[in-house]
């Protein structure tokens, strides 16, 4: 036997997926009609926008189309209040970088940057490793039950020498939505820009950029656009960006590197249909979000919503089982045909666990067994009553065998 | 008509060995599901544990693509850390040297691997070790050696219990190393030839004395070396960093070489001698796992084996009750066994008998 005929008989690698995809807030799939505008610039106008000619010039226009649709999705006060990058991870990086080395090359000692405990690893591993290269001091913000830092603490941790201050709109793991607006008039107040990763946010909540903070970060693929494209939001005029990845003058200098042009363009399309959809969009991811909760808060016994009940992403439920540990029970899950995701472990040699569980102030039988269940797009009723005796049984199953 | 394949969970480490075991299970019809147990390892030293590194995690979840099985990474860590590690530097604090895989198989990987299964309705769980089992009429599983007898793991397998091993699948036992190569390069499987590491997986740096150092240094005091007539000759650094037998780097200041040939726990005491210590005649065993049923006959003739891959002794095993035995060696031997190691019992037919911990060694006096 062949291992191409080993591959055909595999699920795994069978184009006709059989699984149920519950892991929209890992990446969605392209939305058909995202797909169809990117199509004409892989082949038809697949030229470089930087040339001069023909080709490069319908490029270029499909960039500044793509621009002047997302500043306007945004509410941007000009489309050079906007540069694309690789991903939202790079987005954060360009971020956070520039701001703690230019504080750094001007004053040749470290700025302090304020986080909050619940970063994604694009923020967080970012500002520990400039902290360990000695360029800048991190202070984290504490995260209540919910999820959520706290205005006070806030308005006490900002210094005379912060750069910056960086807080996820929403968060990855548990959904929470981060008070924005209060947060940005701190920082306003006390003339602190103020970043906030809205990776995740930007997908299931319209919103003018400056209304919640100076420099957004946003995504494509959480979102039906294609992966590998992101952006940096400007919603204020400020100083130049200090690029860290150089070349050329692409992007006004701030990221160098040809641009992805068909990414561009399905990233505007992606946003753009978000702009029609979302009443319908958002109502019915909550519906299904609010049916998981329900049953899972009802028929199983020690577990409980982790994040905020109301502040949350529309699409995210998110769980923690006492006593099971949810490596497990996805495993248990995708067995059974449906993929779910759980939070990133801590990477702390003292505490073993979820990062984001233990930020919430759950106790060590719990910290384990944190499960994100996130709909969206395709999901269909059928899939959430199916999904839910399923994570039933998983869950009475384990604590069985693990007693 | 529609029918349920037997599903198997595989332990798989990215290595040649578990990669083949997976394929040829998935060959042979059963329903495969790749696992690969995340171990603790000791931070701050920029490498991970040996045996499940984010690259071979990588690797083998390559191959189980290839394969076209599905892959989870499972969290084994505290469970390591207090099954394994914990009693490995107690171990060491108590004067016995230990063997972390021997405790590991059992303890970790087998547990884990088996609750795996229960919690999956899997019948069976594998692994890419090179022993062979048979299942006898009453359904009990007896354990041989591999065929290959440069890759035969049977002496770390002897620990596994009857339970475990009848649930236990071994599929690559029945065949040599260089084919088990070839099937990988046959199917072009993307799997590692990992070097046998002599490091312990979980230690940053590969030095045991060190890692005590560090983890139990407050509980690990210099004391005197001294000869056999009880004169104090030197220093030593904390009992736990010598070994039975070693010679090298006891910093004493005498006409000929030393070995250490004891440690006086309660004195605090490093015992060395000119000459190197007896012959050894007889080895007692605790803790005794018997692979069928602990042995009818009190007294029988088998084959030992003190260390992994060292040279087999022939033996006289006399079994003093379940958990006990002793091994009475028919030409005595000069090899340095240290007590804490791992004995396996084997009958001449290459069948492991049973395993017992070394506690202690009668020499020739």
């Amino acid at each position: 036997m062949t291992l191409e005929i080993l591959a055909k008989q595999n699920y795994n690698i069978d184009m006709e997926s059989t699984h149920q995809y519950f892991d929209y807030a890992a990446t969605t799939p392209l939305h058909p009609d995202v797909l169809a505008a990117m199509m004409p610039y892989f082949q038809t106008c697949y030229g470089n926008p930087s040339s001069s000619h023909f080709y490069g010039q319908q490029a270029f226009l499909a960039v500044d189309d793509a621009r002047v649709s997302l500043a306007n999705h945004f509410a941007l006060n000009s489309t050079d209040d906007l540069f694309f990058t690789g991903s939202s991870t790079e987005a954060c990086n360009v971020v956070i970088r520039s701001f703690v080395m230019k504080y750094w090359l001007k004053c040749q000692n470290p700025g302090h940057l304020l986080l909050s405990s619940v970063e994604h690893s694009a923020v967080k591993e970012t500002a520990l490793q400039l902290a360990a290269e000695g360029f800048c001091d991190i202070e984290f913000l504490k995260v209540d039950r919910y999820g959520f830092i706290s205005l006070d603490e806030l308005k006490e941790k900002i210094r005379g020498n912060t750069v910056l201050v960086s807080i996820i709109a929403a968060n990855n793991e548990i959904g929470t939505i981060q008070s924005l607006s209060s947060i940005y008039s701190i920082c306003q107040e006390m003339g602190v820009p103020f970043h906030t990763d809205a990776t995740q946010y930007a997908a299931h909540v319209l919103f003018r950029a400056k209304d919640i903070a100076d420099f957004v970060t946003i995504a494509a693929h959480k979102c039906y656009g294609p992966k590998g494209i992101g952006a940096v939001l400007m919603s204020q005029p400020h100083e130049p960006i200090l690029p860290f990845v150089t070349g050329a003058k692409q992007e006004n200098g701030r990221r160098a590197g040809t641009q992805n042009v068909p990414y561009i363009v399905g990233m505007a399309k992606a946003y753009e249909i978000l702009q029609h959809e979302a009443p319908t969009r958002f109502a019915k991811e909550a519906d299904f979000r609010d049916q998981i909760v329900r049953a899972l808060e009802h028929k199983i016994s020690d577990c409980v919503l982790t994040g905020d009940r109301s502040q949350r992403l529309t699409n995210l439920a998110s769980f923690a089982f006492e006593n099971v540990d949810s490596l497990l029970l996805q495993s248990f899950l995708d067995q059974n045909g449906f993929c779910v995701s759980i939070g990133s472990a801590c990477k702390s040699a003292q505490k073993r666990g979820q990062q984001q569980l233990i930020e919430i102030g759950l106790g060590d039988a719990w910290i384990n067994g944190g499960l994100r269940i996130s709909v969206g797009m395709n999901t269909t009723q059928n899939a959430v009553d199916a999904l839910i005796p399923l994570i039933l049984a998983g869950v009475e199953k384990i604590r069985a065998v693990y007693q | 008509m529609s029918f349920e394949l037997v599903k198997v969970v595989v332990g798989m480490s990215g290595g040649v060995d578990s990669s083949v075991a997976a394929l040829l299970l998935k060959q042979q019809g059963y329903d495969v599901i790749g696992v690969m147990l995340k171990l603790w390892a000791e931070e701050g030293f920029g490498r991970e544990n040996q045996c499940c590194s984010l690259e071979s995690a990588n690797q083998a979840r390559s191959i189980a693509g290839q394969i076209g099985i599905p892959f989870y990474l499972m969290d084994a860590s505290d469970l390591f850390y207090n099954s394994v590690v914990e009693p490995f530097i107690h171990d060491y604090l108590t004067g016995l040297t230990p063997n972390p895989c021997a405790l590991c198989n059992p303890v970790v990987r087998w547990k884990m691997l088996l609750q795996y299964a229960d919690v999956l309705d899997a019948a069976f769980v594998a692994t890419g070790h090179y022993v062979q089992t048979i299942r006898d009429d009453e359904g009990r599983v007896h354990l041989f050696r591999g065929i290959d007898p440069k890759k035969d793991q049977s002496y770390i397998i002897s620990r596994l219990s009857q339970n475990q091993l009848s649930r236990s699948l071994f599929p690559i036992g029945a065949l040599e190393k260089t084919q088990v190569r070839a099937i990988s390069r046959e199917f072009s499987l993307y799997s590692a030839e990992k070097p046998d590491s002599q490091d312990i997986c979980f230690i940053g740096d590969g030095d045991y004395r060190s890692f005590l150092q560090r983890k139990a240094g407050d509980r690990i005091r210099k004391g005197a070396i001294v000869d056999e007539l009880g004169k104090m000759i030197g220093v030593h650094d904390g009992l736990p960093f010598y070994t039975i037998g070693q010679r090298k780097g006891l910093r004493i200041s005498a006409p000929s070489p030393h070995y250490v040939i004891g440690k006086e726990e309660g004195q605090n005491q490093l015992i060395v001698s000119a000459r190197r210590e007896p012959a050894m005649q007889r080895i007692l065993l605790v803790s005794c796992n018997w692979i069928v049923a602990m042995p009818i006959a009190k007294s029988f003739p088998a084959i030992a084996q003190v260390r992994y891959k060292s040279k087999p002794l022939d033996v006289i095993v006399t079994v003093e009750n379940e958990n006990t035995a002793s091994l009475s060696l028919v030409a005595p031997s000069i090899e340095t066994i240290a007590c804490g190691q791992i004995a396996a019992i084997y009958s001449p037919q290459n069948e492991v008998i049973g395993s017992g911990r070394i506690m202690e060694t009668e020499r020739i006096s």
